[in-house]
């Protein structure tokens, strides 16, 4: 047996899949093959999901290269993107999970098979329309997202997607990843006492800038004078360091970033007592292989879906850098380094089996996030927030007596079925629309979509 | 794509595959060819978003 897992996702996506990856490895039987997708970009990082057999790398750069010469060339683009897709092809895989929910992969995936009864995740229908199979993944085609009120987090729901239970063992590298030997090129370093702080994110707008960094480490330095603190990223964001440095003396602060080798990581933030990051893949380093974190997260991230998954770890949730104080971070840098107890109202990793991964006060109860409970996982319905959604749900109800309506018109053939799909076509945009003027009603307008699908 | 002559490039082949894909599905119907079209104008589509990918959650029709 054979199967193909695609990734096409960021660094981050490769480690918050490796998992239940491991776990379906795990469970298959021992002569199956497991292959895992991911771009040729963040390709480095898969040889490090423990239960994968076979990476392949999808070579975006050699396919548009002719193209971004010049448009005359687009044939041979589209040449060696056949070429692509036909060696995938070639490995005739018995099942293929995407877990990339993007339209490029869904596109990618009907290609590769001649049978889209056997892919789980986002694939194609014959005459082009997007076909979601299984139920998890139409659950990740309306609720998951940024800008939606989704809570259990995408480790979750990948395992869900692959149908496969977590153990602790799956969260985890290989153990010779971890060891002390790895790091002897930073003799400086004291093993088990520094904290790490990645310094940069895929993107701006989930990190913290220089300047609030230089201040968080001040502080935390004014409170803990004998903490190393260890500077990491890629070295693409090693002028991002400089700048935090710029003009200070902090004797115990090491400066790694751009001196790290991707073999050299897992060892780092096993080593350390903490990791401190924005949304960044250093928050998946430090969870895979069991270390504390601390996420600074703001607005632009879900930190429900994606924020750090290691026992004890804390999100620290602001709308935005300015309205998160550095004295704030710093105290909660001390609370986790000096094994303190976590302030009330904390976010933190939730040492119970929960849909959620986090336990929170109950100031961050959501009742979109109570309705996606209960239309999703049988769970009590909670009460009406008020009039708007009253309203809008007997909007809903009336749109839905006349979609069966006309439904009913096409499947029996009888009266004017071009009315009809008139009809059908306009109760599709007018759902939208009472979705778009009540937010709380858009978990159950997000039910009914998937079923469409 | 770091400049603006493949940035023109690649708009230039988008708004291609779009019109061939176009063409196709009028007079043959929905094909292989085209899906082959559409994966290929979804992966250029992507490199415009950030110059790479976005997160595993944008929406899609």
């Amino acid at each position: 047996m054979k199967v193909l897992i695609v990734q096409l996702a960021r660094f981050g996506d490769v480690l918050l899949s490796a998992p239940s990856i491991n776990s379906l490895k795990r469970t298959l039987p021992s002569d199956a093959e497991v292959h895992l997708l991911v771009r040729k970009r963040f390709s480095e990082i898969a040889r490090f999901v423990k239960g994968v057999d076979s990476v392949k790398a999808w070579d975006t750069g050699k396919v548009l290269e002719p193209i971004i010469k010049t448009p005359e060339a687009l044939t041979s683009s589209l040449c060696i993107f056949e070429q692509e897709v036909s060696d995938l092809a070639a490995e005739k895989y018995d099942k293929i999970i995407n877990l990339s929910y993007s339209p490029f992969s869904s596109y990618l995936v009907s290609l590769m098979t001649d049978n889209c009864d056997n892919v789980i995740g986002y694939c194609r229908f014959e005459d082009g329309y997007l076909r979601i199979n299984d139920d998890t993944s139409r659950f990740f085609y309306t609720q998951v997202g940024v800008d939606r009120p989704n809570r259990a987090h995408l480790l979750d729901v990948f395992a869900a997607i692959m149908d496969v239970h977590l153990q602790p063992c799956d969260k985890s590298v290989d153990s010779h990843w971890l060891h002390p030997s790895l790091l002897a090129k930073f003799p400086e370093l004291q093993l088990g006492q520094y904290i790490i702080i990645h310094v940069g994110t895929s993107e701006a707008e989930k990190s913290v800038s220089e300047f609030k960094w230089k201040q968080i480490i001040r502080k935390s330095l004014r409170l803990m004078p004998n903490l190393q603190i260890v500077l990491v990223g890629s070295k693409i964001e090693s002028p991002v360091a400089s700048k935090i440095l710029e003009g200070e003396t902090f004797p115990s602060v090491v400066n790694l970033v751009g001196r790290t080798e991707l073999s050299e990581v897992f060892a780092l933030a096993r080593h350390a007592k903490l990791v401190v990051g924005g949304d960044s893949l250093w928050m998946h380093i430090g969870s895979i292989v069991g270390t504390e974190c601390l996420n600074l997260s703001f607005e632009t991230v879900n930190f429900w879906e994606t924020g750090p998954w290691s026992k004890g770890s804390e999100v620290l949730y602001a709308e935005h850098e300015h309205a998160l104080p550095s004295d704030r971070v710093a105290d909660v840098i001390k609370q986790h380094v000096t094994g303190s107890e976590v302030s009330k109202n904390a976010i933190v990793v939730s040492e119970y089996d929960r849909i959620e991964m986090y336990e929170s006060d109950s100031s961050w109860r959501s009742f979109q996030w109570d309705m996606i409970k209960a239309l999703y996982l049988g769970h009590e319905f909670p009460r009406s927030p008020g009039r708007q959604f009253n309203e809008a749900i007997l909007r809903l109800a009336e749109l839905t007596s006349l979609a069966l309506e006309n439904i009913d018109v096409i499947r029996v053939g009888k009266g004017d079925v071009e009315l009809a799909t008139q009809i059908l076509n306009n109760v599709d945009q007018l759902f939208g629309a009472v979705a778009e003027t009540c937010a709380s009603i858009r978990p159950s307008f997000g039910g009914f979509k998937a079923t469409n699908r | 794509m770091k400049s603006t002559t493949d940035r023109k490039n690649i708009r230039e082949s988008l708004r291609r595959l779009e019109t061939s894909a176009q063409k196709i599905i009028e007079t043959r119907g929905y094909t292989k060819e085209v899906e082959k079209i559409q994966a290929l104008t979804e992966l250029i589509k992507e490199q415009f978003k950030n110059e790479s990918i976005n997160s595993t959650t944008r929406s899609i029709r």
